[in-house]
């Protein structure tokens, strides 16, 4: 409460003019225009869709990626070096490689994004792998556990606190590169809205799109991710005794 | 440090002798002012104060600059000069009009409005002259492009990124102004669906317009007024002398790009406009009324967007 | 001394067997890394033997338990299983280690079925088999407790119920109570000897506890370090259940610390202090025989080990 009568009062000051620094009252109301017409609906949805799709690439390649660099000498060998090296680069890096590649489309946007998440999650999980106690794995050998149930029933369990961990990276991770891609490659979704702010010089628009996004992101870390790893720590033990 | 930030965020307006700072495109649709800053006639009309000149893709950008205080004149498009005297509740004013025409939508293989279902439009950038007249023109065709699966897909996208997709078919059409046009047709293989003078009553309509801030106006106006001067004078220029005009333009062009137009193109695309100094303020209300409906601007008055003040001194006006 | 039933009588060489060794050990060497684990080993071990590996660290003894175990191949020598060479681990020849082991995220009777159910039983037996060996270790009413939420004793049963569920030919235990105060262990060694009595697994149990081998094991192989080595074979002849406090079996220890002591004594030059666990240190039936700082490297002559097999 405090912190929009502090921002009335800056903007009423006029220090700024109004086309550079909105009021609340102005960003409330391009809030309230931009979801009565959709508009707002529509790209938080495409770009949730986007993240959604290209986070599940991720997932899907880094996962296993992790756990064969940590169970494998020659996949670390060869592939943790790249993994190290193009971690470095920031995911919004690939975007001109990636139209180059893939031209005007949403394959280029997920590419940024799958670059941009994909090696975290590789990394935290390998390093959740290992990580793992060995009597774990060692149990699991003398118990005659092995194969897709071992991989499945055993390391990946062991390891999912780390794996969590990862995965909680890896999606704040993609919704920047998301979010960087949209800006810079006008397709739709909330960073088109963003521009479209920006170029129509109605900063309210611009202002009131950067608060959903906001609320967005904190949305989604609390509910998917919040949740989730306290419910696998409380579950492996590693809560502190309440 | 909000107020710190605050003093620097607005830069005083410029006073007199301060330099005075210029924006273009560098299109054959900014004609004046590409001669104008390459031969010196601002520089001389404007003497002893220098004139600096930054160049822009479109005027989204321009006008960002204009109302961030970076610039105190510029030549731009109808629509960015509008969003830009709306937004900033009269920030700036059009003191004359530049060039009519020049803005065409070229298509590879579409010879007509529904042919372009499915395909892929471009367009400079979002809330510039082309940007509209091409949104316009599709709703008034039916055809829509604002949502997912609509029937036809916009993209903003720099001119010159245009003429490179364009000529990969990795798109199907645009809406440019000149020589991209002339360039679409030349070099990407296209041909003109729709020329905007047709869509036009008596084949005019302002492309280009000469617009400055109010705060110029009020601290420097004998500065603008020079400037406005240069300006009439370039247009005289041309109007008496098109062909030795038209190779100024292109030395100007190519000095900027690196890239001057072969004569074909260079001619082709004057072809299709031509120099005016009214500003048409009925055509411009048009407009606004387009930019409503498309929802770029809210409802307004734009009645008193332009100031023919200093056309009128310098003593002509049509 | 004490009487007729001296310490002497119930602790004697051990005489061989005949009949197939379950487990035949012979010439077993193992070098890494410049250290010679273990020196020309051989045992053979019957059905139903229970049998502990008793020595200070460094002696081999954990070392001959896991290539027992198949979780790594000896640099010399040659292990069988019923018949059969030893090529990796395999729930037939079961490790117990120090720490329960137990799945973090399955509760005791998850942990139980998941093992089993990878041993191939139906769902149905897999839910029997854990039920019954949950209450064979007196864990009943905690099956659906998860690991972190019970103590260490209790997470040391459940594991114990773990292996014995799986029914392994040969039950090999790396000192899993070493970690469990006194108090723990002992019950551990009234349920370990209870379960063991009813079922005669064959069991190889390391331990450096000397009162713990002797609570537990009808055979005592009493190893020595540098290099890792059988130093006696001892059978222990006492009636089972057997009493930890038995005096019989105090001076059995006490003989076997003095056989220790003596072999560490002629098999080192200079000795700074011989750490035996006496009966104020903290272990008091610990047989670790030197400090870890002392250097040198003990050669073999050491007074010959009554009765093992070279």
């Amino acid at each position: 409460m405090g912190l929009l009568a502090l921002w009335e009062l800056v903007a009423k000051l006029g220090t700024w003019p109004s086309y550079l620094f909105p009021d609340p009252f102005s960003v409330a109301l391009s809030f309230g225009r931009m979801i009565s017409d959709g508009r707002l609906g529509n790209a938080a949805v495409r770009s949730m869709l986007r993240l959604m799709q290209g986070y599940l690439i991720s997932v899907s390649i880094g996962v296993p990626l992790g756990i064969g660099i940590a169970r494998s000498s020659f996949l670390r060998m060869t592939l943790k070096p790249l993994v190290m090296g193009l971690q470095a680069l920031p995911s919004i890096c690939w975007l001109p490689l990636a139209i180059l590649w893939f031209g005007l489309s949403d394959a280029a946007i997920l590419f940024v994004v799958v670059m941009g998440s994909l090696l975290a999650i590789s990394i935290s999980t390998e390093d959740g792998v290992n990580s793992i106690q060995p009597q774990l794995i060692l149990a699991a050998g003398t118990l005659g556990i092995r194969g897709l149930r071992f991989y499945g029933g055993v390391l990946v369990p062991a390891a999912l606190p780390g794996i969590v961990t990862g995965l909680k990276l890896g999606w704040s991770f993609a919704w920047r590169a998301l979010m960087a891609g949209e800006l810079l490659f006008v397709s739709g979704g909330l960073g088109q809205l963003l521009t479209a702010g920006r170029e129509l010089l109605d900063v309210a628009q611009v202002v009131a799109v950067m608060i959903a996004i906001i609320v967005l992101g904190t949305l989604m870390d609390r509910l998917l991710f919040q949740t989730v790893e306290m419910r696998v720590r409380r579950r492996w033990g590693l809560l502190p005794a309440s | 440090m909000l107020l710190i930030g605050g003093a620097s965020c607005s830069r005083p307006s410029a006073r007199p002798g301060d330099p005075l700072r210029l924006g273009y495109f560098p299109n054959v649709t900014h004609a004046q002012a590409l001669v104008g800053a390459m031969d010196g006639t601002f520089a001389r009309a404007l003497a002893p104060t220098p004139v600096h000149t930054k160049v822009f893709n479109a005027g989204p950008a321009a006008m960002e600059a204009l109302l961030a205080g970076e610039l105190d004149v510029s030549y731009v498009g109808t629509s960015p000069a509008l969003i830009a005297y709306v937004r900033s509740n009269g920030g700036i004013r059009v003191v004359a009009g530049a060039v009519s025409g020049g803005s065409v939508l070229v298509a590879k293989g579409a010879s007509s409005p529904s042919m372009l279902r499915g395909k892929r439009v471009a367009a400079p950038q979002l809330g510039n002259s082309q940007d509209v007249a091409l949104r316009n023109w599709l709703r008034e065709n039916q055809l829509s492009f604002d949502r997912v699966g609509a029937d036809v897909k916009l993209f903003p996208l720099p001119n010159a990124d245009i003429l490179g997709l364009f000529r990969r078919g990795q798109l199907d059409a645009a809406w440019v102004p000149e020589p991209w046009g002339a360039r679409l047709i030349s070099e990407g293989g296209g041909s003109i669906l729709v020329d905007e003078r047709d869509l036009w009553d008596d084949r005019r309509f302002p492309t280009t317009v000469l617009v400055a801030t109010t705060a110029a106006l009020q601290n420097r106006r004998q500065e603008i007024e020079a400037f406005v001067r240069a300006h009439v004078e370039l247009t005289q220029r041309w109007i008496r002398g098109p062909e030795r005009f038209e190779e100024r333009v292109n030395e100007a062009y190519g000095s900027i790009t690196a890239h001057p137009l072969a004569p074909g193109i260079l001619r082709d695309a004057f072809s299709r406009l031509e120099p005016v100094l009214a500003p048409f303020p009925e055509k411009l209300a048009i407009i606004a009324k387009h930019l409503e409906d498309l929802g770029y601007l809210p409802e307004s008055d734009t009645a008193n967007a332009v100031d023919s003040s200093l056309l009128d001194a310098v003593g002509t006006s049509r | 001394m004490l009487g007729r039933f001296s310490g002497r009588r119930l602790l004697v060489p051990f005489q061989g067997r005949s009949g197939l060794a379950k487990i035949a050990i012979s010439r077993l060497g193992h070098r890494y890394a410049n250290v010679e684990a273990l020196k020309n080993v051989n045992i053979d071990i019957h059905a139903g033997q229970f049998v502990c590996l008793l020595g200070p660290s460094g002696c081999g003894k954990s070392t001959l338990l896991y290539a027992l175990a198949g979780h790594f191949a000896p640099s010399g020598g040659h292990i069988a299983i019923d018949g059969r060479a030893v090529d990796g681990p395999s729930p037939e020849r079961l490790l117990m280690f120090q720490e329960p082991a137990l799945f973090p995220w399955l509760t005791v009777k998850q942990n139980l079925k998941f093992a089993l159910r990878a041993k191939g039983l139906s769902r149905s037996e897999c839910e029997r088999v854990a039920r019954q060996y949950i209450n064979l270790v007196h864990l009943e009413g905690f099956g659906d407790a998860l690991p972190h939420q019970l103590s260490g004793g209790m997470r040391m049963r459940a594991s114990l119920a773990r292996a014995l569920a799986m029914d392994p030919s040969v039950l090999l235990m790396d000192e899993p109570f070493a970690s469990l105060d006194a108090q723990t262990r002992a019950h551990m060694h009234q349920l370990l000897q209870s379960i063991w009595m009813k079922s005669r697994k064959t069991v190889v149990f390391v331990t450096h506890n000397v009162r713990e081998a002797l609570v537990l094991g009808d055979r005592v192989v009493v190893m020595a370090n540098r290099p890792g080595r059988i130093l006696q074979d001892l059978e222990v002849r006492l009636p089972r259940p057997r009493d930890p406090d038995d005096e019989k079996l105090v001076q059995m220890s006490r003989q076997i610390r003095d056989e220790l002591r003596r072999a560490e004594l002629s098999g080192q030059a200079a000795k700074t202090e011989p750490t035996l666990g006496s009966e104020d240190s903290a272990g008091e039936d610990d047989v670790e025989t030197e400090t870890p700082a002392a250097t040198g490297s003990v050669s073999g002559g050491v007074a010959g080990p009554v009765g093992a097999r070279r």
